[in-house]
């Protein structure tokens, strides 16, 4: 009784009421449940999600693991000579994850036209290759999926490879009219 | 009857919102956040041009289009400078820098609320700016740096404390903020374990063998892990019971212990054998910050009520 009454401030229960109140947009948030941008107040609460996060869903490797992707570079240089790499391979753990995410955005979310945005992104992609060798006579995209196989398909001798998606050949207009 | 059970609910539930609280847990968790995420800018310092320039990976249009447009970005400020003659090298640069200054700044515990409130705007302009390259730390850091504007996280092991020459006393508001960040990550454990539970690779030990043998996860050589199915399958189903039970038995004092030691186990697992390293490093602070520590500095707090 002594506690309750010493710290009977209203501030202090407004801090308890806004924080319940945002930890009930977190479970909502972190359960899927939106709320829509047609109503002013939905619009006023999904940017409130933005800014603090309380939006964010929780659902790392759930349900489960699927496969990857992986963009390959053949480029072309002026003398003819061909090099394969990848985006960037230094063994930094960091840059490889945020690597990985730009290059998953090729099966990511549904898009309008996904063949259109697949070729933007590779244009995207490869046009960021091209500013590491300019004088390449071209850069072809190579994008590849690995599906996991299961315990049971590898004790059988099945092995898992990288399978060929989808390619494009970016040509080097400037360099190729030297 | 009824109503002195309410009223006994009511003061439990007081107690537990109010009863005052050292800062501590907070201010550590400041400070390893703060060194998390400057580990972080450090790892990505090489490709900021990269991954924020509109002559990076994601050029011109493409970074218009995967970005959320209404959301504050490094594109926006180039907006609001450009009068000025600043180009978007000198934007980059320029959050870049102000970022982790703030974060240094933010770990000092100097002017703590208003460094995490620049700490969390520019991260959110940096999450922003290259959506496409954001995964779990990035949100995590983001809702912990919001909540850091919010709770006492500068009351104790900082300048401010320093400067103002209290012995960090226990605090209502301390542990308000312990108790939201607290139930904030009980929410997250729990929605997780039921997502995970849904689906039957973490039931039947497959999840395991395909995150360990996915290339982007790949560590080690653990082909050995199919000729043990069930090994896999009991990480498995121990990853969803810690989960699903974080948010009901890290609570009592005679679970907490074990919870703490789980998760963290857990995440030491995340980090080692899947490389997540930040993300892992991330979430171990998290519970051992919040659970692990103590806020209950019962010399202090026998201080403050004797007065």
């Amino acid at each position: 009784m002594k506690l309750r009454k010493k710290n009977e401030k209203p501030w202090l229960r407004i801090g308890i009421v806004a924080g319940l109140c945002h930890l009930t947009l977190v479970t909502l948030g972190a359960a899927d449940i939106g709320f829509s941008n047609q109503h002013w107040w939905g619009r006023v609460i999904n940017y409130y999600g933005e800014i603090s996060g309380s939006t964010f869903g929780y659902g790392f490797f759930a349900p489960g693991v699927s496969s990857q992707i992986r963009a390959v570079f053949d480029v072309v240089e002026s003398d003819s000579r061909q090099t394969t790499r990848l985006l960037k391979d230094d063994g930094n753990r960091e840059i490889d994850l945020r690597i990985g995410d730009i290059i998953e955005q090729f099966i990511g979310e549904e898009r309008k036209d996904p063949l259109e945005f697949q070729r933007a992104l590779s244009a995207s992609l490869s046009g960021a290759v091209f500013i590491e060798h300019p004088s390449a006579k071209s850069v072809t995209i190579r994008l590849e999926k690995f599906d996991p196989i299961s315990m049971e398909e590898f004790r059988k001798g099945l092995r898992p490879s990288w399978v060929s998606l989808y390619s494009a050949k970016f040509i080097n207009r400037k360099g190729s009219s030297k | 009857m009824m109503t002195s059970a309410i009223e006994q609910i009511r003061l439990r539930f007081t107690e537990f919102m109010l009863k005052p609280a050292s800062a501590t847990p907070l201010a550590i968790l400041r400070i390893t956040v703060g060194f998390t995420l400057l580990l972080q800018a450090f790892m990505v310092s090489s490709i900021i041009f990269k991954i924020f320039s509109s002559s990076g990976y994601i050029q011109g249009e493409l970074a218009q289009a995967l970005n959320n447009p209404y959301l504050p970005q490094i594109a926006h400020l180039q907006y609001l400078l450009s009068p000025f003659g600043a180009n978007e090298t000198f934007c980059i640069l320029l959050v870049c820098f102000s970022y982790v200054i703030g974060l240094f700044l933010l770990i000092a515990g100097w002017q703590t609320r208003l460094m995490s409130f620049l700490v969390w705007l520019l991260h959110w302009i940096l999450m922003n700016s290259a959506q496409s390259t954001n995964y779990g730390v990035d949100h995590y850091a983001h809702i912990f740096l919001f909540y850091f504007i919010w709770v006492p996280c500068g009351s104790a092991w900082s300048i401010d404390a320093w400067k103002k020459g209290d012995l960090n006393p226990p605090s209502s508001t301390a542990r308000i903020g312990l108790r939201v960040l607290q139930l904030h990550l009980c929410i997250s454990y729990l929605m997780s374990g039921i997502e995970k539970a849904q689906g039957i690779q973490w039931w039947n030990g497959e999840l395991l063998w395909r995150a360990l043998t996915l290339p982007v996860y790949r560590q080690f050589d653990m082909s050995w892990l199919a000729y043990w199915p069930r090994l896999s399958m009991i990480a498995g189903w121990g990853s969803l019971f810690l989960e699903l039970g974080y948010c009901v038995l890290i609570w009592p004092k005679l679970t907490r212990k074990i919870w703490v030691a789980g998760i963290i186990g857990m995440h030491l697992g995340i980090f080692i054998f899947l490389g997540l390293h930040l993300f892992g490093l991330f979430m171990i602070f998290l519970t051992a910050c919040l659970f692990g520590l103590s806020a209950e500095d019962s010399l202090l707090i026998d201080r403050v009520s004797s007065k």
